[in-house]
């Protein structure tokens, strides 16, 4: 069983993670969770470097449709991708719930377009099963595991793993 | 932390000594009896050798010493210095190069035996020939040994400065109460016993109050990430709310008890987001700082900063009081360590008075911000002209506007001051290639001679590093094609030697940088006939080109003009790197020819890479900038005046047909624009190539701060990299080069 949901980014982060699994004795996943449709789904929250709201996106030529363009943060050129599109979703419209979340997947810093950002889940493992081969929609590749708290699904997903099939798509 | 100081220290020294060693080895050459000269590359060996004993690189060490031992024999008169023994010095430099290299990749694999065999076998000889001849002489080794471990002292220092940071004074119970007046609670068993063993240890404790500011939509998750960061730096102690009660996303503030070794500027520094309202740290305990600062004049500092949107407060704000001190203090004594010990011997230079040496990164960090100010600059000048076409001319809006120009003449003056700190003298390149003419032409049995003009012009850090290869292959490739045999340029009615010459020089902002030699020119013809071969053109091309479209076919990929590849350039890939590398670095390289004449190839570069000139388009919605340097000019043109070729559009300008591409087609934006009468043209060029942009409006000039696009989700042939204009929307940068070899290659 793997211990948190860290997987092999950075040693700051396994540093973290060892931290973490000081808290207590089960482990226990720490997840940001979010809304695509009516799916919810989680992130580990160490991947997680601030969260913001929609703002103007410029378009980059020729890169795949999932890849929105790029913002400004706060003087930093960062990429945005769509998850929907991402995950071959159905296109939704710009609410004002809609958030732009900002990871660092493999030392570099991405956007990802939600609907909604909901709250910070603390989960046991023992909650958490290993993903069924589709799950909402989404290809289990991308998914860590499935956890389950009061009658709600979360889908966790693998960062890592979206980022390297993206690289692979783009090249 | 110490031994890292010295081993940077290190670095610097021994560059300037292997500089002055590959000097004096250059001019001994041509005169081997300069006593002033071997002087100095003697000491510049013992230099080296010290430094290297001290950092503990045994291999420069070794070599270093045999080059001072027979230096020292030399300079006593017992050896005489030959050009075969220089051969052996020149590839001891290529290895103490090598061996630099390595102190900086931190791998260390390089071979020493053969040439250190060699030195030696220089040492033996000359005993031999002393034992022949009976004479004595002292052997250099003992005293200089004695020397690489006379240090002791300096060492001490540097132990005691690590020493000094964790020696921190404990405290009593006053703690405990400190804190529970702090956090309005009693302490549990747990949290006591942990304050113990901090205090044992003797770290300072930290109350730090944050408020997280209201416009942070998922404040749990905020406090969560603040628990990460202090976890990076410290040790959690108490925490209110405690982190597993963080569920509640309406609560804003977080008390929190940490201990840490880091200073309290550098806890501030971590800790401090955007999220973030106010941030007050306290020092519960003395944080022992005051022991090797004394002058620091507060036990208590406060850093109270209020967040705005979209400022870079990070930076914008820093509390200079210690942290600054304590680094510079800390220089200081080590400094001594690493810079006094293997002077000894070197007087000669450096008062210490007039120049600092400072971590590039400094000024680098320092340098961002200046283009964040460029940007701020930009957008203050937009409110203003914004506000004047709203409200009308008036009273305040011209004060604003005088505010605003003045504002504007700060800023430029600021980046011009931090872009001199990073100008450094284009010697660090040139002085490279006395010694690569010299190796090659020996080899080549060519007589030439290296003139070396303007090797004090400055330029950018960054461009200097990345110039070296394109120059010397260049530099190579005059030598070795353009300056011609002895024999031929005799036959030629021209001098034996052949001269090269490396000229730089500023024009406006930007440096020329200019190779030239008076060999045999290019031929064209063959250059032609060249690419005909090689199917880069059809023999209608070459019928129809110029002279100066065809010289510059040698910058095409795949092309190489000697009849024999020799392996000193010439392996196909040549030119067209040199072209691509200066390109890279928003230049321009070009080649004027003449039969029988030689050539002058010239690279033109903007001084820094940092911020560059461009013109600001409007393509559909999106702003894009054109880097002004391939910008030749712009035009008016009628559409019927657009012709069309199979699917290619040109148009005619002075008798000359330039290729014309749609921006808003090749970066798929769709069409807006198209019925227009009249369309703006951006006639661009690179080498020789002239291609023109089909843009919806023209914005202006504009300097912009470039952002790499570095991310392979957005890597788009055609965008050189991205910039935040005055507004905080990113324009993109088009990248000229790839756009022109794209249309020459047929794409478009």
């Amino acid at each position: 069983m793997e211990k948190g949901i860290v997987g092999k980014t950075s040693s700051k982060l396994t540093q973290q993670k060892n931290d973490l699994d000081l808290l207590g004795s089960e482990d226990v996943y720490q997840l940001v969770t979010f809304t695509l449709g009516d799916e919810v789904y989680g992130i580990d929250i160490l991947a997680v470097q601030e969260i913001i709201r929609m703002q103007n996106i410029t378009e980059i030529p020729r890169t795949s449709d999932y890849v929105e363009g790029v913002i400004n943060l706060r003087g930093k050129v960062i990429p945005v991708i769509d998850l929907r599109k991402r995950f071959n979703l159905l296109i939704s419209e710009e609410s004002k719930d809609t958030r732009i979340i900002v990871v660092e997947i493999e030392n570099k810093i991405i956007g990802m377009i939600v609907d909604s950002v909901s709250k910070v889940l603390r989960l046991p493992s023992s909650y958490v099963e290993p993903p069924s081969p589709i799950v909402g929609g989404v290809d289990s590749n991308y998914i860590k595991g499935v956890g389950k708290l009061n009658d709600m699904l979360v889908i966790i997903l693998d960062l890592s793993k979206i980022n390297e099939s993206s690289m692979s798509l783009v090249s | 932390m110490a031994f890292e100081i010295n081993v940077q220290d290190f670095i610097d020294e021994a560059e300037d000594q292997i500089r002055v060693l590959n000097d004096g080895l250059l001019a001994l050459e041509k005169d081997k009896k300069n006593e002033e000269i071997i002087n100095e590359v003697f000491r510049a060996a013992h230099t080296l050798k010290g430094g290297s004993g001290l950092v503990g690189f045994s291999k420069m060490t070794e070599l270093t010493h045999s080059l001072e031992s027979i230096f020292d024999l030399i300079r006593e008169k017992e050896l005489e210095l030959t050009s075969s023994h220089l051969d052996v010095m020149f590839e001891v430099l290529d290895i103490l190069m090598e061996l630099m290299g390595e102190v900086e990749t931190g791998q260390f694999n390089t071979d020493i035996v053969a040439v250190s065999k060699k030195l030696k076998a220089i040492l033996e000889a000359q005993e031999e020939v002393k034992k022949a001849g009976g004479k004595k002489t002292s052997h250099p080794k003992e005293p200089e040994l004695a020397d690489v471990q006379g240090y002791p002292e300096a060492q001490t220092a540097s132990a005691k400065v690590e020493k000094g940071s964790n020696n921190k004074g404990a405290d009593d119970n006053s703690i405990e109460e400190k804190i529970v007046s702090y956090i309005n609670r009693p302490l549990t068993k747990e949290e006591l016993a942990t304050i113990d063993s901090v205090k044992q240890n003797g770290e300072p404790l930290y109350g730090v109050k944050i408020r997280i500011s209201d416009a942070c939509d998922v404040a749990s998750l905020f406090m969560f990430m603040m628990f990460n960061k202090i976890r990076e730096i410290g040790e959690l102690i108490v925490s209110i709310p405690a982190e597993d009660e963080l569920e509640d996303d309406d609560c804003k503030n977080l008390n929190i008890i940490i201990s840490s070794i880091v200073p309290k500027d550098d806890v501030y520094r971590e800790l401090n987001m955007p999220e973030i309202e106010s941030i007050v740290i306290e020092a519960l305990t003395d944080d022992g700082e005051t022991e090797h600062k004394a002058e620091a004049p507060k036990p208590v500092v406060q850093a109270v900063v209020k967040e705005e949107p979209k400022v870079h407060k990070k930076e914008s704000v820093v509390s200079f009081s210690q942290e600054e001190d304590d680094e510079e203090d800390s220089h200081k004594e080590t400094g001594m360590v690493a810079k006094d010990a293997p002077r000894e011997s070197d007087h000669s230079k450096k008062s210490g008075s007039t120049t600092l040496r400072v971590d590039s990164s400094k000024i680098d960090s320092l340098l961002n911000l200046a283009g964040e100010l460029v940007i701020n600059k930009a957008r203050f000048m937009q409110i203003q002209s914004d506000l004047e076409r709203e409200l009308g001319k008036n009273s305040k809006i011209g004060e604003l506007k005088d505010t605003v120009v003045q504002l504007m003449r700060i800023t430029n003056e600021v980046q011009e001051g931090i872009m001199q700190l990073r100008m450094v003298a284009i010697d660090q390149v040139f002085s490279k290639f006395p010694r690569v003419v010299r190796d090659i032409s020996r080899k080549l049995d060519k007589k030439i001679e290296l003139v070396i003009e303007g090797k004090d012009t400055e330029l950018d850090k960054s461009v200097v590093e990345e110039i070296g290869d394109p120059l010397m292959h260049l530099v190579r490739n005059s030598v070795d094609h353009g300056i011609e045999t002895v024999s031929e340029r005799i036959a030629a009615g021209k001098p034996e030697t052949g001269i090269i010459k490396l000229k730089a020089y500023h024009q406006g902002s930007s440096i020329i940088i200019e190779i030239e030699d008076n060999g045999h020119g290019v031929n064209i013809d063959l250059v032609k006939k060249k690419a005909i071969s090689k199917n880069l053109i059809t023999e209608e091309d070459a019928f129809n080109m110029t002279d100066k479209e065809a010289v510059n076919l040698i910058f095409l990929p795949g092309f190489s003009t000697a009849a024999v590849v020799s392996d000193l350039s010439g392996r196909g890939v040549g030119m067209d790197v040199v072209k691509r590398n200066v390109e890279r670095l928003n230049g321009v390289v070009e080649i004027v020819t003449e039969q029988g004449k030689g050539s002058v190839f010239s690279i033109k570069l903007p001084l820094t890479l940092a911020i560059i000139s461009t013109l600001l388009t409007k393509v559909t919605r999106f702003v894009y900038a054109i880097p002004l340097v391939n910008v030749i000019e712009i035009v008016e043109v009628a559409k019927k005046d657009i012709s069309k070729i199979a699917t290619k559009e040109a148009i005619k300008i002075r008798n000359e047909v330039i290729n014309i591409l749609r921006l808003d087609e090749i970066f798929n934006l769709g069409s807006g624009n198209r019925g227009k009468e009249k369309v703006q043209i951006v006639i661009v060029g690179v080498a020789g190539y002239r291609v023109g942009f089909v843009v919806d409006e023209l914005i202006g000039e504009q300097e912009v701060v470039i952002k790499s696009l570095d991310n392979s989700l957005i890597d788009s042939p055609g965008i050189a990299g991205a910039s935040i204009l005055g507004d905080g929307n990113v324009a993109l940068i088009i990248d000229v080069s790839t756009l022109i070899d794209k249309v020459i290659q047929g794409y478009y």
